[in-house]
């Protein structure tokens, strides 16, 4: 038995409904004003392949410091949240080196096909992993289209204070939102105008004042295997569809 | 015997006090704590509250929808390990692999295991021990920066 749930007396359940007529009723709480306005809100990333070249691995490398992605020397099974993918255009031979990492779908297969609801997608838009649901039978993985999502084959000596991660779990790319719930962009972001890219471009799409959403509309960005209708927040410049 | 006479009763009385006493510390301890008070950390008010109710609260967290847990930062097993640091001789903070952290002291006394760490960080990110070298250059630039604009803030 919970000891922790309160009874609920007649005093507590006229409170409760004296505080739902409240919301209901339009009386804007801080609270309410918050959780409304994370409903409106949708992260996306918007990345410029003409600026990104084979060399680079900038992204990468901040990922793995800020989220203490340790390397065991086995390629195989290292953890990797972003990876640097060639694409090359069969008709045109147009090459293109994009970082691919989780594309936070609106319409989510890992989500879909999560067995304890662990893979869920934040009303932001994030799509994240709740550790403590995750059982590591990595359907997610298998459904991902992307192959965006890892599993954490090795004991996780030293984690990051904000980026919890365990063996025998799940795991991929948060868009680093514990900087986004802090007001700051993500590490690779950050990292990639540091060095002077200046390839990607982190917003708000639902947002038509933020430069992301600006230049959604203007230029012709490509979602990933569009032909999935997944409906990524994560797009990219400069690659044919 | 006159005297045992008198003394038994009083011994009886003394001891059935000692024990409602007793019962009322236990009762005080192990009291169930409202689910809300402990969210808006009530629970600092008396350190056996805590004691007690830890995992619970703790495992609200765990159960908790992540926008409500956008506003509740503070109620995050990373806050326990940055208000409970246990520095070593050299000031450097102690892990959880040490006998002497925090949590591990407790549960170490009633032989009890710790899950928590084999995910979670046991060492606070804002100690200047543990964060980088980036990062400690970047606050102490911001901290330069603002009493600079103090400063200039006074001469105006």
């Amino acid at each position: 038995m919970n000891t922790l749930l309160p009874s609920l007396s007649r005093r507590n359940f006229l409170r409760g409904a004296a505080c739902s007529l409240l919301f209901a009723h339009g009386g804007v709480s801080g609270i309410g004003q918050a959780l409304a306005n994370i409903a409106q809100t949708r992260w996306g990333l918007v990345v410029d392949t003409r600026l990104c070249s084979a060399e680079c691995a900038v992204c990468v490398n901040a990922c793995a410091r800020e989220h203490a992605l340790q390397s065991y020397g086995r390629p195989s099974t290292d953890a990797q949240w972003i990876r640097k993918v060639r694409l090359t255009d069969k008709s045109t031979g147009l090459i293109n080196h994009l970082p691919v990492m989780c594309q936070h779908c609106a319409d989510a297969q890992c989500v879909r096909v999560c067995p304890t609801r662990a893979s869920h997608r934040r009303a932001d838009g994030l799509v994240l992993v709740n550790h403590h649901l995750c059982i590591g039978c990595r359907y997610c993985m298998m459904a991902c289209p992307y192959k965006a999502r890892g599993f954490v084959h090795e004991k996780v000596e030293k984690p990051a204070a904000h980026s919890p991660r365990g063996m025998g779990t799940v795991e991929g790319c948060t868009l680093c939102s514990h900087r986004i719930d802090a007001g700051r962009k993500p590490a690779c972001v950050e990292a990639c105008a540091k060095a002077g890219r200046g390839a990607m471009l982190f917003g708000n799409l639902n947002d038509p004042v933020d430069p992301i959403a600006k230049r959604v509309v203007a230029f012709d960005t490509t979602a990933l295997r569009p032909e999935l209708l997944t409906d990524p927040g994560v797009r990219y410049q400069g690659v044919n569809p | 015997m006159q005297g045992l006479k008198i003394f038994a009763p009083a011994v009886f009385l003394l001891g059935v006090l000692l024990c409602l006493k007793g019962g009322a510390a236990l009762a005080a301890d192990t009291s169930p704590v409202p689910r809300q008070k402990l969210l808006r950390g009530h629970w600092s008010e008396n350190k056996d509250i805590m004691k007690n109710n830890h995992q619970a609260l703790l495992k609200d967290r765990m159960n908790a929808e992540y926008p409500l847990t956008v506003l509740q930062q503070n109620v995050s097993i990373e806050q326990c390990v940055t208000c409970h640091i246990v520095r070593g001789e050299d000031r450097a903070p102690l892990s959880a692999g040490d006998r002497r952290h925090f949590c591990r002291d407790c549960h170490a006394k009633q032989n009890v295991g710790i899950n928590c760490f084999s995910c979670h960080a046991s060492l606070p990110a804002s100690d200047p021990y543990v964060m980088g070298k980036e990062v400690k250059n970047a606050d102490m630039i911001k901290k330069r920066l603002e009493q600079w604009q103090a400063t200039q803030g006074g001469k105006k």
